[in-house]
């Protein structure tokens, strides 16, 4: 598999974590983990993932070996 | 004089500063005035989109929305890596096709690609249709911040008045230029503004930690979907993320800032920035759950956060995260002014009007077109002020329809006009119905702009498919680009046209 297809994978599992019906089961309070609520610290959690891919990205050119 | 008024003073005097400077770098031409000549640089193209998409809904209306309906602003961490990725994957196009054919507004490239006189006239009435009503509640929520940080020595009428003077004044002058150098100012001021309020108002029930505590052993409802009053769920919660980010994207003035792009590299680096400035969206968890907490029962939630800093914080400190929501509200109201302005311009005085206008006339224009703007949003908010969140989504919903014909245009050659206008025509009208007629209720409690979107691709891609091709040369034209576009994706050769 390209490369630049593995980002496209991994940002559409973000999403699919945040927006798909996944959320749904993160949908609660306990157990709080940093002192979070369950839910907040999800979608901190996968921001996070988020940022880090995109960065990654950023600095391998997308797996786009063109100048 | 109290220092409130300093503050607000030195606030809308700083922008004017910038905007002088920046119009002594001008070049008089047209595409300097309305996209900075396509050469604006990584640090002014981020903080300009971040900042004008970040309005006074993500300001006042995210933490408002924390008060009432519990969680599901959460989504918004969601939609900047949408919108981030969408800046990347579309907008990278966007801004090589405008380079290499000389594109400056939506209807440029869309009238082209589908070759049609319609289409174009359809994209350019789509987008200043709803960008003037959202333009109206950037002064709203501007104006009404303003007023709070003077301590209400300066009345709202005044106040809105005064921030719409302040823009006409350096977009007259500066053009884009000025847009995105006051953009700069106004998103770092935004950006530490909100997560400082979060936290300094956090540590009046004892930090942020604690103060989830107490709000689960209390009010636990407004830790999770559908939140305290029960109608902010999962429908609501999707609806939210991808209206919001396409909307946004679609609007004209990001597209402008699509175009105004110098280096296509900097597009690979987007995603990044605007997922990782989602982390003040922290900031309006906190104020808004800590209203829950200490400031039950206010009527107009979008005055929680207003109203939490002048009770809490020392009043320079207040003055100054007001002036920040003030920062949110004039970086996208600015953008919006110039980027219909120019619109205008272009698609509707050069085409039809005055084709070989030079570009002193051009500029001239848009200029008239900047205070008119101004003018029509200013009675606008004097005369019908509305709840931020609700009519922010349904401009949104609007520009967000553009995404059919336009990755239409960038992914699938089979693509018309036929079906590009009918898409567009059968989601906007239906989203207009669903959220207007009384009685008509949007199904499985999704978003009326969602529904237009799942018409407006069918219909775009059943018409396109039983009507004939666009015609050859054309398509050859744009499968050539888009090649091009995948052999050296920073590089478009200058107009070859």
């Amino acid at each position: 598999m390209k490369e630049k297809h593995i980002y496209i994978i991994l940002v559409i599992v973000v999403m699919l974590m945040l927006e798909g019906p996944f959320i749904l089961m993160a949908n609660k309070i306990e157990s709080m983990i940093f002192g979070l609520p369950f839910l907040l610290f999800w979608v901190l959690l996968w921001w996070l993932i988020a940022t880090i891919l995109f960065l990654v990205a950023f600095l391998r050119n997308w797996g786009n070996n063109n100048p | 004089m109290s220092i409130g008024v300093v503050i607000i003073l030195l606030f809308l005097f700083i922008p004017l500063v910038v905007g002088f400077y920046a119009g002594t770098k001008a070049e008089g031409s047209s595409d300097d005035y309305f996209i900075q000549g396509r050469a604006m640089g990584s640090i002014a193209v981020f903080f300009t989109v971040a900042a004008t998409w970040w309005s006074a809904f993500a300001f006042l209306g995210s933490n408002a929305s924390f008060y009432t309906s519990g969680p599901i602003y959460l989504t918004a961490f969601a939609w900047n890596i949408f919108f981030g990725y969408l800046y990347f994957v579309v907008g990278k196009r966007v801004w090589f096709l405008g380079k290499k054919f000389n594109y400056v507004t939506p209807s440029d490239l869309l009238g082209e690609f589908y070759n049609s006189e319609k289409m174009r006239i359809l994209v350019g009435f789509i987008v200043v249709v709803f960008t003037v009503p959202y333009l109206q509640i950037q002064l709203t929520g501007g104006a009404y911040l303003i007023q709070v940080a003077s301590g209400d020595v300066i009345p709202f009428w005044l106040s809105a008045l005064l921030f719409y003077v302040v823009i006409i004044i350096y977009v007259w002058v500066g053009g884009m230029r000025a847009v995105a150098w006051t953009d700069i100012i106004y998103g770092a001021l935004l950006f530490f503004g909100l997560l400082f309020a979060g936290f300094y108002i956090a540590g009046e029930v004892g930090g942020a930690r604690m103060m989830f505590e107490k709000l689960s052993a209390t009010r636990p409802e407004h830790l999770t979907l559908p939140g305290p009053l029960g109608d902010s769920g999962y429908a609501a919660w999707i609806s939210l993320c991808f209206i919001t980010a396409i909307g946004a994207l679609m609007g004209p003035q990001l597209w402008l800032r699509m175009y105004a792009v110098k280096e296509g590299k900097l597009f690979n680096l987007m995603p990044f920035l605007i997922t990782f400035v989602a982390i003040s969206y922290i900031g309006s968890v906190l104020v808004g759950w800590t209203g829950v907490l200490t400031m039950p029962g206010v009527e107009n939630a979008d005055q929680i956060l207003p109203l939490m800093i002048t009770e809490y914080a020392p009043f320079v400190i207040g003055a100054l995260v007001l002036s920040a929501g003030a920062a949110a509200a004039m970086s996208t109201a600015n953008s919006q002014i110039h980027a219909v302005s120019a619109i205008m311009t272009k698609d509707l005085y050069q085409r039809y009007s005055n084709p070989n206008a030079g570009n002193e006339k051009l500029v001239q224009v848009g200029r008239y077109f900047i205070v008119l703007f101004s003018v029509v949003a200013y009675f606008l908010a004097l005369f019908a002020p509305g709840v931020l969140v609700a009519i922010g989504l349904i401009a949104f919903g609007g520009t967000a329809q553009l995404i059919v014909p336009t990755v239409g245009a960038l992914f699938w050659q089979r693509s018309n006009a036929a079906g590009g206008i009918t898409g567009l025509l059968a989601g906007t009208i239906l989203m207009v119905l669903l959220t207007f007629v009384p009685g008509l209720e949007s199904p499985f409690g999704l978003d009326p702009a969602m529904w237009g979107l799942v018409v407006n691709t069918l219909g775009f891609v059943i018409v396109s498919v039983l009507t004939p091709s666009r015609d050859k040369e054309t398509v050859t034209r744009f499968a050539i680009a888009l090649e091009e576009f995948k052999q050296t994706p920073n590089h478009p050769e200058e107009n070859i046209n």
